[in-house]
């Protein structure tokens, strides 16, 4: 790359900043030559996803300018714009992206001497970027191959067989079983969504549907029911019943929000959870990670006497070695792992979309680079996309057969929203999402 | 628990010893770029080693890599021979300049099941008329030596799809475990070339080289000697002269396993349709989350796409795997689809592998039975259960 150079995409509104530059123009007013111009209705039109691909394919800044806040020509485009660009740039510089890269700010079209000003930081601050450069098709922090000593851990093939933990959790399996017979019998609900033992060699706990009453002595509840089951009521027909963790619970929650689900066509038997323990015989990283212990809503509640025991503790989300490690090449190292099969897409309860970005042809989202570049614009797009929404169950890493551990990434942005925003995915029916709303007085953190 | 078939004595047989393995690996990595079992974290997959770095840092291989462990790995050797994307070729100015560049690796440690998955792709790849250039050139530029496996791991089920854990000679050189060293068996040409010089030397450091008994190789390159296969069986190492050295090494495995039967053959004289409704594919598959793990992973999966990307002056061709677990896999430009649910979607899985590719290339299946699909995936989907409802509704 010439450094002295750098290519910077800028997206201006067309009623203020973009006025602004012509006024720069204008007025003669000199600024370095490095921005290429896009012109945006709005800034509140700008998909962070332009912004994240606009870095994948090469650029080495970006600057996003529009109206100051109160004077939109959309009256608020510009304050929901503000929250996007903020939380976008919280999880650029936890993928390692250099914060500079991304710049934003807001120009009036009066203000063409500040369009000057701002374009000469701008170049400046991207010049003095380190980490983060994707130049188009190459990624310039390669994956080193493997040469150093790296620890071994005993191999294991465990199975998912139940333990002596199991006995704990008998009396509550038997409570469930009695409600699910008498809810398919009653005809209250069509069918229930729970867990069963699956029959193959590693005994692991799966999924079921059962439609009949017949068929209840099939359900478990224990301590190794990972994976969230929310997903599967988007297709069922009718009133469902589901066994369903905090987590599941909150995905529920989140989903009847959305308008995905409505609340009287699912029957939620919640369940206390102290986490879950994954085929190696460990509470699942996601798990270790979360203190909601009880569901935040429910139809029954299956905890028996344990409600009371459990705690709504706080979320030590912020992971001391999440913090440490946010740099590039811990990002790339997890690219490298990913083999773009979209497991985690799949068993997350919020990508329910019809067709994903990823899956589209107009527009093409995919990059130039189609091995590393498709997989970081996958996973940066699909946080974006999850920004504020995440109920942290866990789902995409427990799913990912690779070890691929990504979730790292929307941890972070979900801290960053709530401890900016005071906003929790899924606890709370009546509170507005985070990004679907604004305050005149949000603050603009990392704004020029 | 010691068991008895280990240790068994080997004289005037080639034999390497698991200390040596660094030396060993050294040498192939000379030629191509080794390619190891390692540990990345949370699973177990082959990857590039570089060897010269580890002497550098003074690491061992067997600390680095997980080249001794009795497993199989969650990705297959697949991608070294079918790379999730490769670039076909390159327009430039009107031409179209093809992709040269295919590298060679040296992959340690593949497991018959994975070796059995190569002659599938093999067969489907580099015969009849749609021969696959690029497989065939990394096919050619590949060195591929193979373990036998000594147990069979949850979920493994190689013997009802016929393949020996222990042995498949579909490979350069094929390794047996013999408790502290393994024997080293040829089984193509380039095998020999690449490691007489080096198991010969009487004054190689490694010592244990004996020149005698020497197994013959078979004539040409593993590529060719495949393709004749698929018309007639060409008689290969396992017997002809090489019967004593065989003997002792089916000894250590404990006995020569012939042809195992099949047992999750289906009957592929069948007419197509009639599968279609033999069991209900909605509800096996319920559970399916369609996410394409288990085609990815899949050793003899081999459905690609292309994608052309187009750059400043220039544009390229790559061509990328392909699920047919995505509904994009079947899209009309009409906004129709024919597999439009996810149980067709796991219909058309399962019948191409076990139907329709017999069919098509002389009654290969294309499955393995290294049980990867059913270990990855996150929900439970069971390929061998669903396999016996058909063969149960078959028999009635």
């Amino acid at each position: 790359m010439d450094n002295s150079s750098p290519k910077i995409v800028a997206f201006l509104c067309t009623w203020c900043s973009y006025a602004g530059a012509d006024l720069a123009g204008t007025g003669r007013n000199q600024y370095p030559p490095n921005i290429r111009v896009i012109r945006v209705p709005c800034s509140g039109r700008i998909n962070p996803m332009y912004i994240i691909k606009a870095l994948l394919e090469g650029a080495d800044g970006v600057m996003v300018s529009g109206c100051h806040p109160g004077d939109c020509h959309y009256l608020v485009g510009n304050y929901f714009a503000r929250r996007r660009f903020v939380v976008l740039k919280r999880l650029l510089t936890a993928a390692g992206f250099d914060a500079d890269r991304v710049n934003f700010t807001w120009v009036s079209a009066s203000e063409g001497a500040r369009f000057a000003d701002v374009v000469k930081e701008v170049t400046e601050k991207v010049l003095g970027c380190q980490t983060g450069n994707v130049r188009q098709g190459t990624v310039l922090c390669p994956a080193s191959p493997v040469g150093s000593t790296t620890e071994n851990r005993p191999l294991s093939y465990t199975s998912g067989k139940r333990d002596e933990l199991y006995e704990q959790y008998l009396e509550v399996e038997d409570h469930l079983i009695s409600i699910c017979r008498k809810l398919l019998e009653d005809g209250t609900v069509n069918s229930v969504i729970g867990y069963q033992q699956e029959g193959g060699d590693m005994s692991l706990c799966v999924p079921c549907i059962i439609d009949s009453p017949e068929d209840v002595e099939k359900l478990v509840w224990y301590n190794r029911c990972v994976p969230n089951l929310s997903s599967y009521l988007l297709q069922r027909q009718g009133k469902t019943a589901i066994v369903a963790k905090p987590c599941d619970t909150r995905a529920i929650l989140s989903l009847i929000k959305e308008n995905q689900l409505k609340r009287e066509d699912v029957y939620i038997i919640g369940h206390t959870c102290y986490g879950m323990v994954g085929n190696d015989g460990n509470m699942l990283q996601a798990c270790s990670d979360c203190t909601v212990r009880v569901p935040p809503i429910y139809d029954t509640f299956d905890g028996i006497g344990r409600k009371t025991d459990a705690i709504q503790g706080d979320r030590p989300l912020d992971n001391p070695d999440n913090l440490l490690n946010e740099t590039f090449e811990r990002f790339v190292n997890e690219m490298n792992k990913c083999i773009l099969c979209y497991s985690c897409r799949q068993s997350c309860y919020g990508c329910y979309c019809k067709t994903c970005f990823m899956d589209r042809g107009e527009p093409d989202w995919q990059t130039a680079s189609p091995d590393i570049g498709a997989k970081m614009l996958y996973h940066l797009g699909r946080t974006t996309h999850l920004s504020g929404r995440c109920v942290e169950c866990g789902a995409c890493e427990n799913a990912c057969a690779s070890g691929v551990n990504i979730r790292y990434l929307i941890q972070a942005v979900t801290k960053f929203i709530k401890d900016t925003y005071d906003y929790e995915a899924g606890m709370d029916l009546e509170k507005e999402p985070a990004m679907l709303t604004y305050k005149v007085d949000d603050e603009e953190i990392g704004f020029l | 628990m010691v068991d008895k078939k280990q240790n068994v004595e080997v004289r005037d047989q080639k034999s390497i010893s698991k200390n040596e393995m660094q030396g060993f690996l050294r040498h192939l990595s000379t030629k191509r770029a080794l390619v190891c079992p390692v540990d990345t974290g949370k699973v177990i997959e082959f990857r590039e080693v570089d060897i010269a770095l580890l002497d550098m840092n003074q690491g061992s291989i067997l600390d680095a890599t997980r080249i001794l462990d009795d497993h199989v790995s969650y990705k297959s050797i697949k991608e070294y021979y079918f790379p999730q994307t490769e670039l076909m070729f390159t327009f430039e100015n009107d031409d179209i300049v093809d992709n040269k560049d295919i590298p060679g690796y040296a992959i340690f440690g593949a497991r018959p099941c994975d070796l059995e998955a190569l002659r599938v792709m093999t067969a489907v790849y580099s015969t009849g008329k749609y021969a696959d250039p690029f497989f065939h050139r990394r096919f050619e530029a590949n060195f591929l030596i193979g373990i036998g496996c000594k147990n069979l791991k949850p979920e493994c089920f190689c013997q009802e799809m016929g393949v020996d854990k222990e042995f498949s000679d579909f490979c350069d050189v094929m390794l047996t475990d013999n408790g502290d060293c393994y024997i080293v068996e040829y089984l193509s040409e380039k095998g020999r070339s690449e490691l007489d010089g080096y198991l010969r030397d009487e004054n190689h450091p490694l010592g244990f080289v004996s020149a005698q008994n020497h197994p013959p190789a078979v004539a040409g390159t593993l590529f060719s000697k495949r393709a004749n296969k698929i018309d007639e069986p060409s008689p290969g190492l396992r017997d002809a002269e090489n019967a004593e050295c065989r003997m002792q090494n089916a000894e250590i495995r404990g006995g020569v396993t012939g042809e195992l039967e099949k047992s999750f053959a289906l009957d592929v004289e069948k007419d197509d349709t009639e599968y279609f409704d033999i069991i209900d594919w909605a509800k096996v598959t319920e559970m399916c989350k369609g996410c394409g793990i288990c085609t990815y992973i899949c050793p003899t999966c081999y459905c690609f796409d292309f994608k052309d990307v187009s750059k400043k002056g220039t544009a390229e061709r790559y061509k990328c795997w392909d699920s047919c677990m995505y509904p994009k896999f079947t899209l009309h430009a009409s906004g129709h689809n024919p597999r439009e649910h996810r149980h067709e979607r796991y219909r058309q899985r399962v019948l191409h592998k076990y139907k329709y590719v017999p069919n098509n290339f002389d009654g290969v299946i294309a499955c393995t039975g290294c049980g990867r699909c059913v270990r990855s995936c996150p929900v439970g989907v069971n390929i061998k259960d669903i396999l016996k409802q058909i063969i149960e509704k078959n028999d009635d």
